[in-house]
């Protein structure tokens, strides 16, 4: 039951937020009562919203999307213009409900049509919802005009009491001419076009978003000015219920479709005098009609530009938000955050291809071969202590390390071509003729091949149909082809000939080695000279934070003298994420685990949980021990900032980030460092960059018997330290 | 250099030997050996005594480098652990820990000199047929690598693991036909007839026990490479089928010790130093096996070796001088030296390289060299070609680091010193010249046995 009343809470306060890109609660609550000042008009909105979440509840619509309104903001649209439009009558609610249920058809249609093509439908449905009602109930007798109907146009026709009307009258006019139309824009998308409705959708917006609010005004300003420009109609601009195309267009591209940024302000800047052009053109057909415009501009528009940029071949610039978190603020910091963190993430995994440590003899634009269209490549060798590549005397292919080592598959893949029969050189030699020499060509997915050549002749293990995962032995290394001394040359292409020019490709995962010491990349290119390794899993580190759904996990949480317990359990989404749930408070943080790293993506919840806690200190752990490495990783800004800090840099943030929260971990212990059965992992996140980072937060877990036993915190002096218990 | 008096050698009478020499020529040991690491072979014993054992640490870390090499440069995971019956010289032992070996051990006693050589438990391995339960609790409680050589032990263990609180973490030793001859099935569990695979079942099925690891000891004194080849795939194989019965990876694969040092052994035609194997032929046939077993990155398993005396036995020196030089009844020369068997165990396998500390003339005789022992058996080499010695010249025998240090015996004479030559240059003692105190300290002489008067 309560679980149906919170249901029913949401939807209805989602209905509201919606129109403004929004899904915050408080924000809708204020929407809602600014609705009310015309209480008519609230009413009508009111009952229709109501109406429609039951009766899609009832037809059994996605829930998803019933609780977070996407279905009902156009009847509430609807809702308001009817309860604007006609005065209250038994004919009034049949109608209202007719169009209610109209409205909802039309949004479910949309919604499953244009969003399985990624579009939003926007309000659509209202415009349509909205024209039937009105063309058709000019011929219902029964259905009376409301008098408010008269003064739309010219100016708005007062139903409260006279003194109030004088005070308001009075205040409008101390406040600047623009701003008053602006208010009364921003009110008129809920049929209030007054300056108290405009005013509390106004700091509603302000307290919910910076971004949108900055944009509102931009986009008004800009649609007014243009306006004026070209010398359009500024009575229409001015007493009608245009102006608002304006503010939702530039919300909706400058921040919300789009990742805020200077661009996406930009494309709302020039979409404004778009939807003049729109207004003129569509306007005249529609007045024929006697049929207001409402926000078919903003809903052309903004779909238009959506569509094609959506569709567009490279998208570098101007990204359109793939996971919508109704908040342009928490789109932009998570896009940047994950930009920041997974930039290359989108690439095939490519490991490379052998066991062990091995030298980078000719990297990318090599001075000998990797040039031109080869310059994409990599030769690789074994050296000793000496950076020699062979023991004495070195006049014999198997003088050489790296000689019949094995090599194994980048990544899975489908083997589509094996050259083989070349016999290996002697040393120095070169065989010009074959100069691939044995050569094996995977195909990992489309456009997307690796090239492993100077193969030992009949050393292959697959052949050439044959299916392989990633790190499967395939052959060993040769020295066939132009190869003066063993060595493997590994490149990406992107088709399956042999001749193929190489690809600027990156390698996932991997390690270098420079003094004992190790330092982790992830998606870059080795380069010459480097010693490079893959980074393969220990056995405890990758054990312990192998969080399998259904996996429970209960903490004794010690913070100064109280001790209390935390518990989480691990479940897997629809989506096939993965996250914690904290029983405890009822906290969520999502994490990845790839088999090298453990990370986690994104938290939400109570923010004095262990849960948060372990989703800051284990925010990236590398799952092998090596020696010296440090993992660093970017925080997302709101782990550290709020208030009027973040206010503010909520401003700016589509220009620039100056705020920022980092993450480094290395290990700080382990018993064994071929075998660990026991490691400790050190992490802290802080705020800035680099050295001169104020540490706020430091971390330690330890490892043992397989599992993570124990997690400290230490924040700001405050100590929490929590054991694992069975 | 005519100013100086010349030496006077003892005329020799040399059979004059007609038809061919064989393909080596006649071999002679006449080269002198005056220093080792830059410290006279004279002044060494002048201060610290004759006979005496000298160890160039130069020498010891040289020869683990290079094996580290050979091996690091064909497989990523790479342990050594020292094999302490070999030579547990604390001075020795630490050297090697200090270059990242382990430690390998065979007995409680050995166990706790590791311990006490500051090696961590988990870097113990425990090795050999007969551990106590007190040792085997010890082991468990350090988390060291228990290799478990019998179903008794097995047993036991099991025993112990339900009372403590600690997972041991142990491997079984597993035997095999390698192809050499002979097979040794004495130690662990045999690969061929299932036994190995029973043993793996009682630990795998027993949730007391972790099974850490495999573990194959095939022989001593190998020369052949392509044996070792042979117990890396077995013993890899046995850790595939292990992955795919129980999914669980074995973190280890170890391929014990039995490296050749490039001693001679005796009755061999070649010289040690061409018969025996490089380590990278060693290792070549190791990884290779186990990199083309079929492994996967993530379950590729640690490789651990024990060599023992091929990383030791070049570092050794015994230095000692001649008592006397007499003629045996059959014409042939004898020359007694001041050690014997009862310090140089391996004379018993070895025809060591005896090399003189000074120089001499061309003129070489056979020779038999006796130790000073009062016993028949104390012949340190039946048959060499050496110059002229006199009483009080020096001689030098090569290769005597492993098992010497470990197998003397306090009999009929004592025990001499052990100096380390650090790479410096600088000598260091690092075990006394026993006395008859160090003796006599342990007996005990019942009250009724002291007073009285012969």
């Amino acid at each position: 039951m309560k679980e149906q009343l919170k249901f029913f809470r949401d939807s209805i306060a989602g209905s509201y937020s919606q129109v403004f890109f929004s899904d915050n609660r408080w924000f809708a609550l204020l929407l809602g009562v600014s609705t009310f000042v015309d209480p008519y008009i609230g009413i009508s909105g009111l009952t229709c919203v109501i109406f429609s979440v039951v009766l899609a509840k009832l037809l059994g619509f996605n829930p998803a999307l019933i609780r977070n309104g996407t279905y009902t903001y156009n009847v509430l649209l609807v809702g308001l213009a009817i309860g604007f439009y006609f005065s209250f009558n038994p004919a009034f609610f049949v109608i209202l409900f007719l169009s209610s249920f109209l409205t909802l058809m039309v949004s479910a249609w949309l919604a499953s049509s244009l969003g399985a093509k990624g579009i939003p439908f926007l309000s659509l449905p209202f415009i349509i919802g909205t024209w039937i009602m009105l063309l058709s109930t000019r011929t219902f007798q029964t259905v009376k005009l409301s008098e408010r109907t008269a003064g739309t146009l010219s100016h708005w026709g007062s139903f409260a009491g006279a003194s109030l009307v004088s005070i308001y009258h009075k205040t409008a006019s101390f406040i600047p001419h623009l701003a008053v139309i602006y208010f009364k824009s921003i009110g008129a998308i809920f049929f209030q076009y007054n300056i108290i409705s405009g005013l509390l959708i106004t700091i509603g917006l302000l307290v919910c978003s910076r971004i949108a609010f900055s944009l509102s005004i931009i986009g008004f300003i800009t649609g007014y000015f243009f306006s004026y420009f070209i010398q359009g109609d500024m009575s229409e601009l001015e007493y009608s219920y245009i102006g608002f195309n304006f503010i939702l267009s530039a919300i909706a591209i400058g921040g919300f479709f789009f990742v805020p940024s200077t661009r996406s302000y930009i494309l709302a800047i020039i979409s404004a005098p778009l939807i003049v052009l729109v207004i003129s053109g569509l306007g005249t057909i529609a007045l024929s009609y006697s049929l207001p415009l409402y926000s078919l501009p903003f809903s052309f528009v903004v779909m238009l530009v959506i569509f094609v940029f959506a569709k567009r071949y490279t998208i570098t610039k101007l990204h359109l938000v793939e996971y919508q978190k109704y908040s342009p603020e928490k789109n932009l910091y998570a896009h940047h955050n994950n930009m920041e963190r997974f930039k290359n993430d989108t690439y095939v995994h490519i490991h490379l291809p052998y066991f062990g440590e091995w030298f980078i003899s000719q990297g990318h634009d090599g001075e000998i071969t990797h040039k031109d269209e080869f310059k994409h490549a990599w030769d690789f060798v074994i050296t000793d202590e000496n950076k020699k590549t062979y023991r004495l005397p070195g006049a014999d292919v198997k003088d050489f390390y790296c000689y019949e080592k094995p090599l194994l598959a980048p990544a899975a893949g489908l083997i589509v071509s094996i050259e083989d029969g070349v016999d290996d050189n002697i040393i120095g030699d070169v065989n010009v003729e074959k100069n691939w020499g044995n050569t094996i060509i995977i195909k990992h997915t489309e456009f997307l091949y690796s090239k492993l050549s100077h193969i030992k002749k009949d050393s292959f293990k697959v052949k050439t149909g044959d299916y392989v995962k990633k790190g499967e032995a395939l052959a060993v290394c040769g020295n066939s082809g132009r190869s003066p001394e063993p060595h493997i040359h590994f490149q990406l292409q992107s088709n399956a000939y042999l001749n193929a020019g190489t690809m600027d490709y990156p390698i996932c995962y991997y390690l270098t080695k420079e003094d004992e010491k190790y330092v982790f990349h992830s998606f870059e290119n080795p380069q010459e000279g480097e010693t490079v390794l893959k980074a393969t899993p220990t056995p405890l580190i990758s054990q312990a934070f192998h969080f399998i759904p259904g996996m429970k996990l209960n903490f004794s949480v010690k913070k100064g003298n109280e001790t209390t317990t935390e518990s989480w359990e691990v479940f897997a989404d629809s989506m096939n994420e993965t996250y914690f749930f904290c029983k405890t408070t009822g906290s969520v943080a999502f994490f990845t685990n790839n088999e090298t790293l453990l990370y986690f993506l994104s938290f939400k919840g109570d923010k004095n949980s262990l849960l948060y806690y372990f989703y800051l200190g284990a925010h990236k752990v590398l799952l092998g021990y090596y020696q010296g490495v440090e993992i660093k990783d970017a925080l997302p800004v709101s782990s550290f900032y709020g208030g009027v800090t973040k206010f503010l840099q909520d401003f700016t943030a589509p220009f620039h980030i100056y705020l920022k929260a980092n993450y480094v971990a290395s290990f700080s212990e382990v018993d064994n460092e071929q075998n660990p059965g026991m490691a400790k992992i050190i992490s802290s996140a802080y705020k800035g960059t680099g050295k001169n980072g104020t540490r706020k937060m430091e971390f330690e877990m330890e490892l043992s018997n397989n599992r993570l036993n124990k997690f400290t915190v230490n924040n700001n002096g405050l100590c929490i330290t929590a054991e694992n218990i069975i | 250099m005519s100013s100086k008096k010349l030496q006077y050698e003892r005329p020799v009478i040399q059979k004059l030997n007609v038809g061919l020499m064989n393909k080596f020529g006649t071999r002679t040991e006449y080269t002198p050996l005056t220093h080792i690491d830059g410290n006279s072979v004279r002044d060494l014993l002048g201060k610290f005594g004759s006979p005496l054992f000298v160890i160039s640490e130069r020498t010891l870390r040289r020869t683990f480098r290079e094996a580290n090499r050979a091996f690091k440069t064909r497989y990523p995971k790479v342990q050594f652990a020292w094999s302490y019956k070999t030579n547990y010289m604390n001075a020795v032992c630490n050297a090697f820990h200090q270059e990242g070996s382990w430690a390998e051990v065979v007995s409680g006693f050995e166990y706790e000199k590791a311990l006490n050589n500051g090696v961590p438990g988990n870097k113990i391995i425990f090795n050999g047929p007969d551990k106590t339960e007190a040792e085997l609790k010890a082991a468990i409680a350090n988390n060291s690598m228990i290799h478990i050589d019998h179903l008794d032990e097995l047993y036991l263990i099991k025993e112990l693991a339900m009372e403590s609180n600690k997972k041991p973490r142990v491997a079984i030793r597993v035997n095999m036909d390698t192809g050499v001859y002979p097979m040794w099935d004495r130690f662990g569990f045999n690969y061929e007839n299932g036994q190995a695979w029973d043993a793996i079942n009682k630990i795998m099925l027993n949730d007391k026990m972790e099974l850490v690891g495999l573990h194959a000891h095939i022989g001593t004194f190998m020369l052949t490479p392509s044996a070792y080849g042979m117990a890396a795939s077995k013993l890899s194989h046995l850790a595939l089928e292990i992955k795919k019965k129980y999914k669980k990876s074995v973190q280890y694969i170890d391929m014990g010790g039995g490296f050749a040092s490039k001693n001679t052994l005796k009755g061999s035609y070649l010289q040690g130093i061409d018969a025996s194997p490089t380590f990278d032929q060693f290792a070549e046939s190791i990884c290779t096996s186990i990199l083309n077993a079929g492994f996967t990155d993530t379950d590729l398993p640690l490789l651990i070796l024990e060599t023992g005396r091929a990383l030791i036995d070049e570092a050794g020196y015994l230095l000692g001088t001649v008592v006397s030089n007499k003629r045996l009844s059959d014409g042939r020369r004898a020359t007694i030296l001041d050690f014997g068997v009862n310090i140089l165990f391996t004379s018993f396998w070895y025809d060591h390289k005896i090399s003189p500390a000074q120089e001499f003339s061309q003129y070489t005789e056979d020779a038999v060299l006796y130790g000073p022992l009062c016993m028949n058996i104390d012949v340190i080499r039946e048959n060499i070609t050496l110059p002229p010695l006199k009483r009080d010249d020096h001689v030098v025998v090569h290769s005597v680091g492993a098992y010497n240090m470990t197998q003397w015996m306090q009999f009929i004479a004592l025990r001499p010193a052990i100096v380390m030559i650090d790479k410096d240059g600088n000598s260091h003692i690092i075990r006394k010249r026993e006395t008859l105190d160090s003796i006599e300290k342990d007996e005990v002489l019942p009250k009724y046995l002291k007073d009285f008067k012969l």
